[in-house]
């Protein structure tokens, strides 16, 4: 078998950012993020109540879809073909409109994959599947 | 593919508090099992999204000749366990090359660790992966791959052909099994707790 050569110093800046297709961000107005904290992948959103002003189709689609079950930035993605990144945005954008809430974000201390009680109960949890 | 396997209660987000979610990320080199891996334990069927943020660019993959997969978009797969206690634990795929190692960082924040999957006949591909995990010293466990349910090679050649140290742990695995997924799992959170109470 070939050897892998230990690269322990491998730069973790070294990335090349290709540029490319914007064009999902057009829904966006061209943002490619929202303001504050980056919002995990795996962060739950949930919305609250139907909002009375017009929303974009899309703003309208991540309400419809977490509006009766909490669903992670990763899922809305998923279900609605669009990039994460345009979805971070739009969620970003609807939580400053007070329409929708991120949860496991706002103590952003708290990192539960940190801490050894959840990891014991994902550990039991994993083990009694 | 995904049965349901828990039989916990979706939480409503008109009743229940959210759940606690953590993730756990499946990397390794394109075609080698990460999705099967992750769609053997999921509640859900695996979902695919397009990664973040500035990345696009879509080229062709040099996949050899054991995939039969053609897709050539930036994406990765995921799926979800709900586990007591209101937890529910994501599974990640990283997108299987090189070129993408820009998402990961992304993608392994927060995270409790990684599974490398490895294929023997085609080990040089998890290298990228296995030279991230170590560079930013997150926990990971290396689970070698068994396509046909054959081990060709000895976990201990393996370790040294990675030339990974011997606190990290590896095991044979079969990503087609529940079972056997189920194992890694459990060996990386072992391996993520050790790491947390040093």
């Amino acid at each position: 078998m070939p050897g892998r050569e230990r690269a322990p110093d491998a730069d973790p800046g070294a990335v090349v950012y290709e540029s490319g297709s914007i064009r999902p961000y057009a829904v966006t107005g061209g943002r490619t993020r929202s303001k504050g904290e980056l919002i995990p992948i795996e962060a739950l959103v949930s919305v609250i109540g139907m909002p009375a002003v017009q929303l974009s189709t899309e703003k309208s689609r991540i309400v419809e879809l977490a509006l009766t079950q909490y669903l992670s930035i990763a899922e809305l993605s998923a279900h609605m073909h669009l990039p994460v990144g345009v979805v971070r945005v739009l969620v970003g954008d609807l939580v400053e409109e007070g329409h929708a809430r991120v949860h496991g974000v706002v103590a952003s201390q708290y990192n539960p994959a940190a801490t050894l009680s959840v990891l014991e109960s994902v550990l039991d949890g994993i083990s009694a599947l | 593919m995904a049965y349901p396997r828990s039989d916990l209660a979706a939480p409503s987000p008109a009743t229940d508090v959210a759940p606690t979610t953590v993730k756990i990320v499946v990397a390794g080199g394109f075609a080698v099992g990460k999705t099967t891996f992750i769609g053997s334990i999921s509640d859900i069927d695996p979902l695919r999204t397009e990664a973040s943020l500035t990345e696009h660019s879509v080229g062709v993959d040099d996949a050899g000749d054991r995939t039969r997969k053609t897709e050539t978009t930036v994406a990765m797969d995921f799926g979800r366990i709900a586990l007591p206690g209101n937890l529910w634990l994501y599974l990640f795929g990283t997108p299987g090359q090189d070129r993408f190692l820009f998402m990961w960082d992304d993608l392994v924040r927060g995270a409790i660790g990684a599974v490398v999957l490895v294929d023997t006949d085609r080990l040089e591909q998890c290298f990228p992966a296995v030279d991230y995990f170590e560079a930013r010293q997150i926990p990971f466990v290396v689970a070698v791959n068994c396509f046909d349910g054959v081990a060709k090679h000895q976990l201990d050649d393996v370790r040294e052909a990675l030339a990974v140290p011997a606190h990290v742990p590896m095991m044979y695995t079969d990503a087609r099994s529940r079972t056997a997924t189920k194992q890694s799992l459990v060996l990386l959170v072992q391996h993520a707790m050790r790491r947390l109470a040093n």
